[in-house]
């Protein structure tokens, strides 16, 4: 009865994950050339790592820079425990959750207390110390990195396919429980409270919101999310190193992702995602010889979206344009007759 | 008992001393105003009881505990609301979800808090505007979505920081009937209000602050024939709100 209830109310969110998730799931059928899928994956991932930030940067308004480390904390838990232990990502992936909760809950206890830009560059100083930790750090294979590729063994315990397709579907899978998460916090006192926090802080403390105490949760929750789309890309690219996780520019992807997309929305991440990830990728086989030039696209793009669509692309179907303008038209043609 | 007692209340921002020694009591079901010349300390005053700042010295006793070290939301729960002089509505949510923020303190659960943030809204005539953005209101609108919010959370007590400023006769009229009507609810109401007529029709007690003392306390009456209050709150010369 209580489902019943809930499914009617959630009826047109039900219908927008059926129709996206049917939509993803057919594109593989449809184009399967490895470069293409492998790019489908890459936009997945991104979209869980969008879904992650969006729960701090979107709900609760903290803008965080420095999500790159606990992609970088979740890609490497998965590739040392299969280096080192054997161990199979999809237990060591909920280990990376758990270290980079309780890192953001260490990190998160002065630092939420900051805000503004002030929080943003703070995050922003921490990632560029993981980082330097990680590249001098030789146990954890240092600057050179770490290489776990298992030859010969199963690629459901491993994680590592040879076929994309099935990585494919494993990630939309994730991707599926992040936005079902993403949407529950929405709807839920939870998720009330952040926004209340991200309209005005002070003025929320007054209704009774135990901003710190909300802040935390959602910082913890969002570096989660964020560490499982780094456990499944270190799994997909199996070479892991911090020039590749831990640089500046990937942690400030993770918010343009959002910002792209529509911060604060449900499926704004996944749309920056797909776009952010295809454009890199295809600009960057396209024009090989001119290393650079698809973060120099993306950039000029991102740069056109804040100008003109300053509420991310997911506001062009959202906010109603689409069916004014056709309903102007209607109206219109109502006066005429 | 009174409901909340302020006892010796001294804040000082650097070596400006906004609030001095000042000590009242706010009796339970009363309405109790606070008036005095601007820059006299009353916001200050206001922003350590509800907590949003710490006292220098002195205590605060709300409904028998001390909640000095209390933070904002602490005192929220403890059933403390308040609204603003300049309205802080939480602008890119709707009024409804502003009201139901409030409601939430009491109704944990999100479907319930709406339902009774839709009576709350009801109550305070703002029911047409429920789906509105609260960045699209007018100041009487956002001040009242303000009291709305803080009454949402089920308070004993209610700040009310010059909820009359700049509202015209009409405005003012629905306004002070809103105060009498949330009053009668049993809800204690201690209000900044810079309206004499306003503070002389509906309080039961007022307290007058000049320059971060306290003056004096008393009815109506008696603060509007005080000398001393003529003199330091309107001037020589005049004879306040008759």
């Amino acid at each position: 009865m209580r489902l019943k209830s809930l499914i009617k109310t959630e009826k047109s969110f039900v219908t927008q994950v059926i129709i996206v998730f049917i939509i993803l799931a057919l594109i593989p059928v449809i184009s399967h050339g490895e470069f293409f899928v492998s790019t489908l994956c890459l936009s997945v991932i991104w979209a869980i790592m969008g879904i992650g930030w969006n729960v701090i940067g979107g709900y609760a308004g903290q803008v965080s820079n420095g999500h790159a480390m606990y992609f970088a904390i979740g890609a490497y838990v998965g590739a040392l425990g299969l280096k080192w232990f054997n161990m199979t990502p999809w237990v060591t992936m909920w280990v990376g959750v758990i270290i980079s909760m309780a890192l953001a809950f260490l990190i998160g206890y002065p630092l939420l207390r900051l805000r503004g830009h002030y929080f943003a560059i703070a995050t922003m100083a921490i990632v560029e110390c993981v980082r330097i930790i990680c590249t001098n750090w030789d146990l954890i294979g240092g600057a050179t990195g770490v290489s776990f590729f298992q030859r010969g063994a199963n690629p459901l315990y491993t994680l590592q396919f040879e076929n994309r397709i099935p990585f494919y579907f494993i990630c939309l899978a994730f991707m599926l429980v992040f936005v079902i998460v993403s949407r529950v916090i929405q709807r839920s006192k939870f998720g009330y409270y952040c926004r209340a926090i991200n309209a005005n802080q002070d003025s929320a403390e007054s209704a009774g919101v135990n901003s710190t105490f909300y802040k935390r949760w959602a910082y913890m929750i969002s570096a989660a999310i964020v560490s499982i789309g780094g456990a499944l890309y270190a799994q997909y690219i199996q070479y892991i190193d911090p020039v590749s996780l831990l640089p500046l520019s990937n942690s400030m992807l993770i918010v343009l992702v959002v910002v792209m997309g529509g911060i604060g929305t449900i499926w704004g991440p996944i749309l920056g995602a797909f776009i952010m990830t295809f454009i890199n990728q295809y600009a960057r086989a396209l024009f090989n010889q001119l290393s650079g030039l698809n973060l120099f696209i993306y950039g000029v793009l991102c740069l056109l979206i804040v100008l003109f669509i300053p509420n991310g692309l997911i506001s062009i179907f959202t906010s109603g344009k689409l069916t004014r303008l056709f309903k102007k038209n209607k109206s219109a043609a109502k006066e005429v007759n | 008992m009174a409901l909340l007692e302020i006892k010796n209340a001294t804040k000082a921002f650097g070596g400006l001393k906004a609030n001095e020694d000042v000590s009242f009591d706010v009796e339970a079901g009363t309405i109790v105003g606070v008036v005095g010349p601007n820059g006299a300390g009353k916001t200050t005053l206001f922003n350590s009881i509800s907590r949003t700042h710490d006292l220098t010295s002195g205590q605060i006793i709300f409904d028998g505990k001390d909640i000095t070290k209390y933070k904002a939301y602490q005192a929220c729960a403890l059933g403390m609301g308040r609204t603003y002089q300049i309205p802080q509505a939480l602008e890119n949510m709707t009024v409804l979800e502003n009201i139901t923020i409030g409601a939430l303190l009491k109704h944990s659960k999100v479907y319930e808090a709406t339902e009774y943030a839709k009576e709350i809204s009801a109550f305070c005539g703002l029911s047409e505007l429920n789906e509105k953005m609260a960045s699209g209101l007018n100041v009487m609108q956002k001040k009242r979505l303000e009291i709305a919010r803080a009454l949402a959370g089920d308070p004993k007590l209610l700040l009310l920081d010059e909820t009359m400023a700049g509202l015209n006769g009409v405005e003012r009229d629905e306004a002070i009937e809103l105060i009498r009507r949330i009053n009668k609810k049993g809800i204690t109401i201690l209000m900044i209000e810079h309206v004499m007529k306003v503070v002389m029709s509906v309080s039961s007690k007022v307290v007058v602050i000049v320059s971060g003392k306290k003056l004096m306390e008393g009815t109506p009456d008696e603060v509007t024939s005080n000398p001393e209050v003529i003199n330091a709150y309107l001037g020589g010369g005049h004879n306040a709100g008759r």
